[in-house]
């Protein structure tokens, strides 16, 4: 099938359209999560929204809003939890995930009943997208770009150097909930695409290879963007000629985009 | 009018139980030159930290300028030059950016414009150069530029002789004389009493948590090492 009979697909247009918007999602807060050396927080929140999901399934109600509840529950507990106890922060993020991990295993074990559409959740299927999940991600979408052109200096600021930030009277708590429940939320929101092991992915390889490039942090963004976005869409047709999983082939080819940036990177350095 | 800058009145600071800071009461006025020292370890970041609230006290009072110490009142009142290692040196950012970050949040005005205000430390030349690829004592200058272009009252530095090298060290000196001729309050944090000039300045030394008022004149002379 020509590539454009392939696009024109009623599910390959969903899948495009969702695609598309997790992309971008995921590459403009994965540059703030990054920066702030916080990739751990987003896998913990992606493995705890695991118990979200499996409750839903047993109460037969929608699993995003269970795994919304648990991803947004964690951020702020963490976020909390950090600013007000002197527990390390890696040692509670990784308390919660793997508690909150195990009640989804012990909660699917005692369901009786067979749930085919668990392994969507865990390893991703964007073919099955549907428009309702596409309105989620517009709609994170949405406050996500207005959070960040309405208070874009703040934020960089707080993730740059949040004291510095805080003398200069930014409210670096607010800023840091802000940023911790965004995130929770698009990684839930994403996890449909590439499932609940890979949706660290789309996050972290964007913005990590953009972190290599960019020479001033206004160019972090765009690099983060298009690099998300060519994975993404090259992921999907990828996926649907090579008949492999999508969430796998995005997360692969957006990988393989950072090795190749990383060794042009190390090339350039030895050749100066 | 008070002449009082910064005032703490039994100042309590414990990090994870241990009493860093132990009842310290102090005043610094308007327009002087103070400096903090001990030993490595001694709370003198701490001390700092409080004052401006970044770290709560557990007991104790602060006040800017005879006002109960809020966030509002230290962005408007400080500017604060922190030790070298504590920024992110790899974040993808350019001076020109991080100055200009420091302007477009603040409730001051900044007057000149990045270019302009690095002129005054000589260090125009690295404004659009990534901080990564800046030396100790060139990042430590914009760390001291960075403090100082919303013009604040009271200017807090903590070890900023660390990676100058000599040159760097002696414009420093004359960049805080013109300050001290501003009027403006200057703390200076070290531990090395190299640092301390004029035997009329104040000195506050912290030992083990306590805080001891000394002169510099005593510091100079006995040649104290902390």
């Amino acid at each position: 099938m020509e590539i454009l009979d392939v696009i024109q697909q009623p599910f390959m247009i969903r899948a495009i359209y969702g695609g598309l918007i997790i992309a971008i999602l995921c590459a403009i807060l994965g540059v703030f999560i990054t920066l702030k050396r916080e990739s751990f927080l987003a896998d913990a929140v992606a493995h705890a929204s695991l118990s979200g999901v499996a409750v839903a399934f047993v109460l037969s109600y929608q699993p995003i809003i269970f795994a919304l509840a648990v991803g947004i529950f964690m951020a702020i507990s963490i976020t909390y939890l950090k600013k007000n106890t002197h527990i390390a922060p890696d040692s509670l993020i990784g308390m919660f995930y793997a508690i909150l991990f195990a009640i989804g295993i012990v909660v699917i074990n005692l369901s009786t009943e067979y749930q085919p559409e668990l392994s969507t959740y865990l390893f991703g299927s964007i073919l099955s997208i549907t428009w309702t999940d596409i309105i989620y991600a517009v709609i994170a979408l949405v406050v996500t770009l207005s959070i960040l052109i309405g208070y874009y200096n703040k934020l960089v600021y707080a993730t740059f150097d949040p004291e510095a930030a805080y003398i200069r009277g930014v409210d670096i708590n607010k800023f840091e909930y802000i940023i911790n429940i965004l995130t929770s939320i698009a990684i839930i929101i994403s996890i449909k695409v590439v499932g609940i092991i890979l949706v660290t992915a789309l996050l972290i390889i964007p913005a990590s290879s953009a972190k290599l490039i960019a020479g001033k942090f206004k160019h972090m963004l765009p690099i983060a963007l298009i690099q998300s976005i060519i994975s993404v869409l090259v992921g999907i047709l990828f996926s649907y000629y090579f008949e492999t999983p999508t969430g796998a082939t995005i997360v692969i080819v957006s990988g393989s985009i950072f090795i190749l940036i990383l060794l042009g990177n190390q090339i350039k350095k030895l050749s100066t | 009018m008070s002449n009082i800058a910064i005032k703490a009145d039994n100042l309590t600071v414990k990090i994870s139980e241990t009493e860093v800071i132990k009842n310290a009461s102090f005043e610094i006025n308007k327009g002087e030159v103070v400096y903090l020292v001990g030993g490595n370890g001694s709370g003198k970041t701490t001390l700092v930290k409080t004052i401006l609230g970044l770290i709560q006290q557990d007991s104790g009072n602060i006040e800017i300028f005879s006002k109960p110490r809020t966030q509002k009142l230290v962005s408007q009142s400080f500017g604060y030059v922190p030790q070298y290692n504590q920024i992110d040196k790899d974040f993808p950012i350019t001076v020109k950016e991080m100055i200009g970050l420091e302007c477009s949040v603040s409730n001051n005005q900044c007057i000149l414009n990045e270019e302009e205000h690095l002129k005054l430390f000589k260090a125009e030349k690295l404004l659009h150069r990534k901080i990564k690829e800046l030396s100790g004592g060139e990042f430590q200058k914009i760390l001291i530029a960075r403090a100082m272009i919303t013009n604040p009252e009271i200017l807090i530095l903590d070890e900023p002789n660390n990676n100058l090298d000599r040159d760097a060290q002696k414009d420093l000196r004359g960049i805080m004389q013109n300050l001290a001729d501003e009027d403006k309050t200057i703390i200076l944090i070290t531990h090395d009493h190299n640092l301390i000039e004029d035997e009329d300045e104040k000195v506050l030394f912290l030992q083990h948590g306590k805080l001891h008022t000394d002169s510099a004149e005593h510091i100079i002379n006995e040649r104290i090492h902390f």
